[in-house]
């Protein structure tokens, strides 16, 4: 470039800048919002989606300012389009891809090199975003609050001069942790992937899954100050239309009247139809595929930002006894598996209860041989039975506890010294029976079959208050506490779907998919009360034959 | 759906106050080790009408794998594995509860599996005491044994028990055996207390013995452990004429009277060999007994029969020949005929004894209630006149491994 | 529906093979049969009172039927009726509990136990009480039946002769109190309003299926209860089915011996499911009887009223057992069968119908 050429560019664009700069100031005066001292306002969408842009880019750019004046990153890029047109590119530092931006948005526009000749006002945007950026979302925008939005979604906002549209491209570049084994929901035989706390890749792993123009989505933004997106997912046709409006009533129901949804248990516990229940009334999960093969069923799932653990509503108790493994290994082995849940199930939760009643109170439902050795184990113990198995419960919670929240090689010598140690030197002490440590330990073993870990929390809630009746009353408390579950489980609901379905009320083809698992061409219908439109999944006769047979 | 604030407040209230209250309760908490187990129940007679009981209570601490590892404070190493607790009382349940005078712990009867009675105390009558172990909740009658023992309880519950460790055990486990002899009675208490209550039938039950033992060698001064002198067997029955004793039935008239009760589950006869020389024995398999009561000009007549009796050759004195199956007949027809020899055996012995143990007039009552009506209340002295035949049949399926049986060569 | 079946059963199996036995002896099997005949009658003649008036519980419409001042006493009489058989159930319950299992535990703690278990029911409606009675029912039927297979063994089938050795008349006696309790099904008069209009038409063969149900589970037990025990025994026993439960013994599988506590875990279930629905029953129609809009408010208070009651109606269990063998069943006959039969007869003579769009919405 010519020495003379550039001296003329350099002197042109600090008149320019100069032109702008005064423009501003006079902007600030005129700026449209309320003047109580810079910084310590407090903005909200809604106020801000009133808010038009105005015409100047000046003003806009010193209301942007003013709004974002001590957010961490932002920065406004003042550049010329084609080396005459000034052109603000708007961003938050951090959750853009420089990178990106540099050579997507700068660089082409920038060096705009076309024939025609770019025109001052009207028009520009249309070359701008036709003609010159390259990134692929591209959307025109004309409130400050969108603008605001995008920009702290990660996206680069142009304002224009004398233009009250702005375009926004999606170049969103920060940080997130790739697609990994789900932590929770390890399978031998299955997809190895989880969702992340990516929502776009939430998304896309479940759309790779269920290529079809019926997946839809619709999307909530959640939290006053957090503005969580999140996607409520289900496929037309398929879904219950009651359930879907009654989930998306009570999501807006929610809606900003939160300040902030962090994850998913947020919105689990503010759509629950039972809020005082104990139980999960949102089933959560890692896995895309049963995410899918939910919403296959006629359910709808509802993802999140920042969390890997997707909401499946609405759905049976049965559900939290199923892992997404039992549909990808042989029938007959799953429904091994099942039923070993369930008596791990009925373990964890009256087990230690179970063993308080009888030996305090009916000693004679254990035969001889066995009941001696009770007796001959907790010889000198100086605790009463339900005391001794409060304890050692407690204790092997603690363990739990402590193991869970302590880095991992920590983690290993804390459960070592735990069970190893002072259960040995306790039972060594004299202080608790090796027997009740067995029933302990079991009854912890039996908790983590549960599939669901939120179902497996609440075993283990449970259990206390069952000891302490069993303790109380024998197996008569241990009885009445299981029928106030039962009771309590009968009237629950998710979405208004029955917690119990299928067997009370009682679907007998709903059973092919409960303690037992029928094989795939065996289980024709869909849930009976999820899909009452849509019910076959599958034509009928699908048993393969081998055709030299027939 | 639940009510409004307030009720569920009020609801909570009283759960807590219930579940608050019982917490100060756990009225029927007793710990496992706090109890005393009862095994086994002797009752004796005791002077001035009272009754003598004896409980036999293991201990626990030396029992059971985990326990014996451990220190028990205060027990020695010569620490029996079982004490017997004993009292008198004017009722059974007084002298349980005179028992805890002694027993460091409650004795808890869930876990009785014997009731034996002293033959003195039977002939005086049982049914007062039995009055305890049928209202009872603690006892469990389909698990008790009754028995009738013609010895001291407490020297019979005191008998070392070789391969178990308390006396009681060892008897249960006899009884466990009974199906390769059949010559003892098993009559639960449930079955005991039927019996007792149904018409035209009489109880019976098993028997207790203390012997001196055969197998206590020559040598006596062996230190390590010397075989006891006495040792305990069960043989025969007690026939009660209503709740009083009435006499002993042998072994062999015990497994008649168990073929006509259709009780048999096993078992042996002998008989002589069909060869000529020697005898035969064979181990039974099954069988069914059935009685049919006729009445015929007045005379009442009861056939017993045995019908599907399968037996296996067990052991020939002299060889048979069995490829040759008229032997065989032969030998069913002589096992037929024994049985029936000892159905007969057990009917005379029960018609003179007066102890309608064989459940003939129950049979008549069934078959004719009419005629029922009037002889039940002369029972007694009709059953001895009651003509009682009895009719078997046999097959012996099996031989064993060989068909001849060796020869030996002269 | 499955409630017809759960409520008669629970407290039906607790006493009938005793008291049954008492005057039929051997021949208690044939009481039943009797008495069954007697139920499907006393249940067909409630169904059809129920389905002419659909819409409506027999509280409703007596008044109209009857007039008011007559109707509203008979409205009341049946409401009593429900109250008075849950507070039997309750206090027969914990009799049960207290002399088999808990005997130092005051009465008052079982009671209030499972009191506050149907209070809890009751707080969530018809549609909870339908749900779990279905799970509790077969799971209780399953239990009893195991108990039954696991002791059909020591059945001797020469228990039962001789047949009818006393003439029918004791026969018949033994029939008068299954035959009340089969006729417990008539509580289908408070809750046929709450059956589906399309299920409404069926009920006549449902209910007379729970009956049979019912005398097919009742006579199983008779008959395991007389076979095993012997007429005698059977009938001096004070609860001849949980002795039936401590009876089976297993040589091979000694573990499973004495499980007797785990049959009175589902007892417990469904002992509870027949006080809740007889409370329920009756505190609707309370409610319905004093023209309340809403059931609820009144469940504590009546709550307290049955536990009250069931304490002081009876001193000991000998006074209940022989109330239930003796009065129990002409004091309920009287209402099921006499009551309900006068009501439909007049209902038809004066050809009344239901008002229409008057329903049953509580």
């Amino acid at each position: 470039m010519p020495e003379r050429k550039r001296r003329l560019v350099t002197r042109r664009l600090s008149e320019m800048l100069r032109e702008v700069q005064q423009k501003r100031n006079t902007a600030e005066d005129e700026s449209t919002l309320p003047a109580n001292g810079a910084g310590n306002e407090t903005y909200h969408y809604d106020k801000l989606k009133q808010m038009p842009l105005s015409a100047s880019l000046a003003q806009n750019i010193a209301v942007l300012k003013r709004i974002f004046v001590d957010s961490p990153g932002f920065n406004v890029r003042e550049f010329l389009v084609a080396g005459k047109i000034p052109v603000a590119a708007v961003f938050v530092k951090g959750m853009v891809d420089t990178l990106l931006v540099s050579a997507n948005i700068l660089r082409p526009l920038m060096h705009y090199t076309r024939d025609e000749p770019v025109p001052q006002g009207k028009g520009l945007l249309e070359i701008v975003q036709f003609a010159g950026i390259t990134t692929v979302p591209v959307r025109t925008r004309d409130t400050i609050g969108e603008i605001v939005r995008d920009v702290l979604e990660g996206g680069v906002v142009l304002l224009l001069d004398q233009e009250s549209r702005a375009l926004s491209a999606e170049v969103t570049g920060f940080q997130t942790r790739s697609i990994e084994e789900p932590v929770s929901e390890s399978v031998v035989r299955g997809p190895r992937e989880g969702f992340t706390e990516s929502l776009a890749h939430g998304l896309s792993l479940v759309q790779r899954r269920l290529k079809s123009p019926n997946l839809a989505v619709e999307n909530h933004f959640l939290g006053r100050e957090t503005h969580t997106q999140v996607s409520v997912l289900y496929i037309k046709g398929l879904v219950n239309p009651e359930h879907l409006a009654e989930l998306n009533r009570r999501l807006k129901r929610i809606g900003d009247n939160i300040d902030g949804v962090l994850e998913s248990s947020y919105i689990e516990e503010m759509i629950a139809d039972r809020p005082l229940s104990p139980f999960p009334q949102a089933l959560n999960t890692e896995r895309p595929d049963r995410v899918v093969a939910a919403l296959l069923e006629g359910r709808i799932a509802i993802l999140l930002e920042n969390t890997p653990f997707a909401l499946v509503v609405p759905f049976e108790f049965q559900a939290l006894m199923h892992a997404s493994e039992d549909y990808y290994q042989n029938y007959w082995f799953a429904t091994a598996i099942r039923i070993l849940r369930y008596v791990a199930l009925t373990i964890a939760l009256i087990g230690p209860a179970v063993y308080v009643a009888i030996t305090t109170f009916h000693q004679e439902m254990l035969p001889e041989v066995l009941l001696f050795q009770v007796v001959a184990a907790r010889q000198g113990i100086p605790f009463p039975a339900v005391i001794e198995m409060l304890l050692i419960d407690y204790a092997f919670e603690l363990l739990r506890e402590a193991g869970i929240r302590l880095p991992r090689p920590v983690g290993q010598a804390v459960s070592i010294v735990g069970a190893l140690v002072i259960g040995q030197a306790a039972i060594q002490a004299g202080l608790t029976s090796p027997l009740a440590v067995i029933v302990v330990a079991v009854t912890g073993i039996a908790s983590f079959v549960v599939p669901v870990f939120s179902m497996a929390f609440t075993l283990r809630l449970i259990r206390f208050p069952l000891t302490i009746l069993g303790g109380m009353l024998g197996l008569y408390g241990v009885i009445a506490g299981v029928l106030a579950i039962v009771i309590h489980m009968a009237g629950l609901r998710t979405l208004g779907l029955p917690y119990l379905g299928g067997v009370t009320p009682l679907h007998v083809s709903d059973l092919k998919d409960s303690v037992v698992r029928f094989p795939w061409w065996a289980m024709r219908g869909r849930p009976h009360e999820l899909s009452k439109r849509n019910r076959q999944r599958q034509t009928p006769d699908l048993k393969p034959r081998p055709e030299s047979r027939k | 759906m639940a009510g409004n604030g307030r009720t569920r407040f009020c609801l909570f209230i009283i759960a807590l106050l219930v579940i608050g209250g019982s917490m100060g309760g756990c009225w029927d908490k007793k710990e496992a080790e706090d109890l005393g187990y009862v095994r086994a129940t002797a009752l004796n007679s005791a002077p001035d009408g009272k009754v003598h009981l004896l409980a036999q209570v293991p201990n626990p601490a030396t029992l059971g794998g985990a326990g014996t590892a451990r220190i028990t404070p205060g027990a020695s190493q010569d620490a029996k594995a079982y004490r017997n607790f004993e009292a008198e009382g004017s009722t059974v349940f007084e002298a349980i509860r005179q028992l805890a005078l002694q027993a460091p712990r409650r004795l808890f009867w869930a876990q009785n599996t014997l009731v034996i009675f002293s033959e003195g105390l039977t002939r005086q009558g049982i049914a007062p005491h039995l009055d305890f172990f049928e209202r009872s909740m603690e006892i469990r009658r389909r698990l008790n044994h009754v028995l009738v023992t013609p010895n001291d309880p407490r020297v019979l519950l005191d008998v070392p028990a070789p391969h178990e460790t308390i006396p009681a055990g060892r008897i249960e486990r006899i009884i466990d055996q009974e199906q390769q002899t059949s010559r003892f009675a098993i009559v639960t208490l449930s079955a005991f207390l039927r019996m007792l209550s149904t018409e035209g039938q009489d109880a019976y039950c098993g028997v207790v013995r203390v012997r001196n033992n055969p197998a206590r060698p020559a040598l006596v001064q062996q230190a390590n452990a010397p075989e006891p002198t006495l040792t305990i067997e069960l043989s025969g029955a007690a026939a009660f004429r209503g709740d009083r004793f009435a006499g002993y039935l042998t072994e062999r008239e015990t497994q008649g009277l168990q073929w006509a009760r259709n009780e048999i589950r096993g078992g042996f006869v002998t008989v002589p060999s069909p060869s000529g020389s020697g005898r035969v024995t064979l181990d039974i398999l099954r069988g069914k007994g059935r009685m049919i009561p006729a009445i015929q000009d007045g005379r009442l007549l009861v056939t017993i029969e045995i019908t599907g009796v399968v037996a296996e050759l067990a052991q020939a004195e002299a060889p048979l020949d069995l490829t040759r199956p008229e032997v065989l007949h032969t030998l069913d027809h002589a096992l037929a005929r024994e049985i029936e020899q000892e159905v007969i055996a057990a009917a005379n012995k029960s018609q003179d004894l007066g102890a309608d143990v064989l459940g003939v007039g129950a049979a008549f009552h069934r078959k004719f209630p009419r005629e029922w009506r009037e002889m039940k209340d002369n029972w007694p002295e009709i059953f001895p006149t009651v003509e009682i035949t009895a009719r078997a049949e046999a097959t012996i399926h099996r031989t064993g491994f060989i068909q001849k049986g060796i020869t030996i060569k002269d | 529906m499955n409630y017809a079946i759960s409520i008669v059963l629970a407290t039906a199996i607790l006493f009938v093979p005793s008291i049954t036995a008492q005057h039929a002896r051997q021949d208690a099997w044939l009481s039943l049969l009797l008495a069954g005949a007697f139920g499907a009658l006393v249940t067909y003649i409630a169904v059809r009172l129920a389905l002419r008036f659909p819409g409506e519980t027999v509280v409703q419409y007596t008044p109209r039927v009857l007039g008011p001042v007559l109707g509203k006493l008979v409205g009341f009489i049946y409401v009593y009726y429900y109250l008075f058989v849950a507070y039997f159930v309750q206090r027969e319950f914990s009799e049960l509990i207290n002399a088999a299992y808990l005997s130092r535990t005051p009465m008052i703690v079982i009671i209030c136990v499972l009191t506050l278990l149907a209070v809890y029911v009751l707080y969530q409606g018809l549609e909870v009480l339908c749900r779990v009675n279905t799970v509790v029912l077969w799971s209780m039927i399953g239990a009893i039946f195991l108990i039954i297979m696991l002791g059909i063994k020591e059945v001797r089938l020469e228990a039962f002769l001789p047949i009818l050795e006393n003439g029918p008349g004791p026969v018949i006696l033994g029939a008068v109190t299954p035959g009340s309790w089969f006729g417990e099904t008539t509580v289908i008069l408070m809750l046929m309003p709450f059956i589906l209009a399309t299920d409404q038409p069926r009920m006549v063969k449902f209910n007379l299926l729970a009956v049979l149900v019912l005398f097919l589970v009742l006579e199983m037990i008779v008959v395991a209860a007389v076979g095993q025990f012997g007429a005698a025994q059977a009938a001096t026993k004070l609860f001849p089915t949980l002795s039936l439960a401590r009876h089976v013994d297993i040589p091979a599988l000694p573990i499973f011996s004495r499980q007797d506590a785990v049959f009175m875990a589902f007892w417990v279930a469904g002992m509870l499911f027949k006080l809740t629905t007889f409370f329920y029953a009756g505190t609707l129609g309370l409610a319905q009887w004093l023209n309340l809009k809403d059931y609820r408010p009144l469940i504590l208070p009546l709550a307290v009223v049955i536990t009250a009651l069931s304490f002081q109606a009876w001193v000991d269990i000998t006074e209940l057992k022989s109330f239930s063998g003796e009065v129990f069943p002409f004091a309920i006959s009287f209402v099921q069968f006499i009551l309900t039969g006068l009501i439909l007869g007049v209902a038809v003579i004066r050809g009344i119908r239901p008002q229409p769009g008057k329903g049953g919405e509580v």
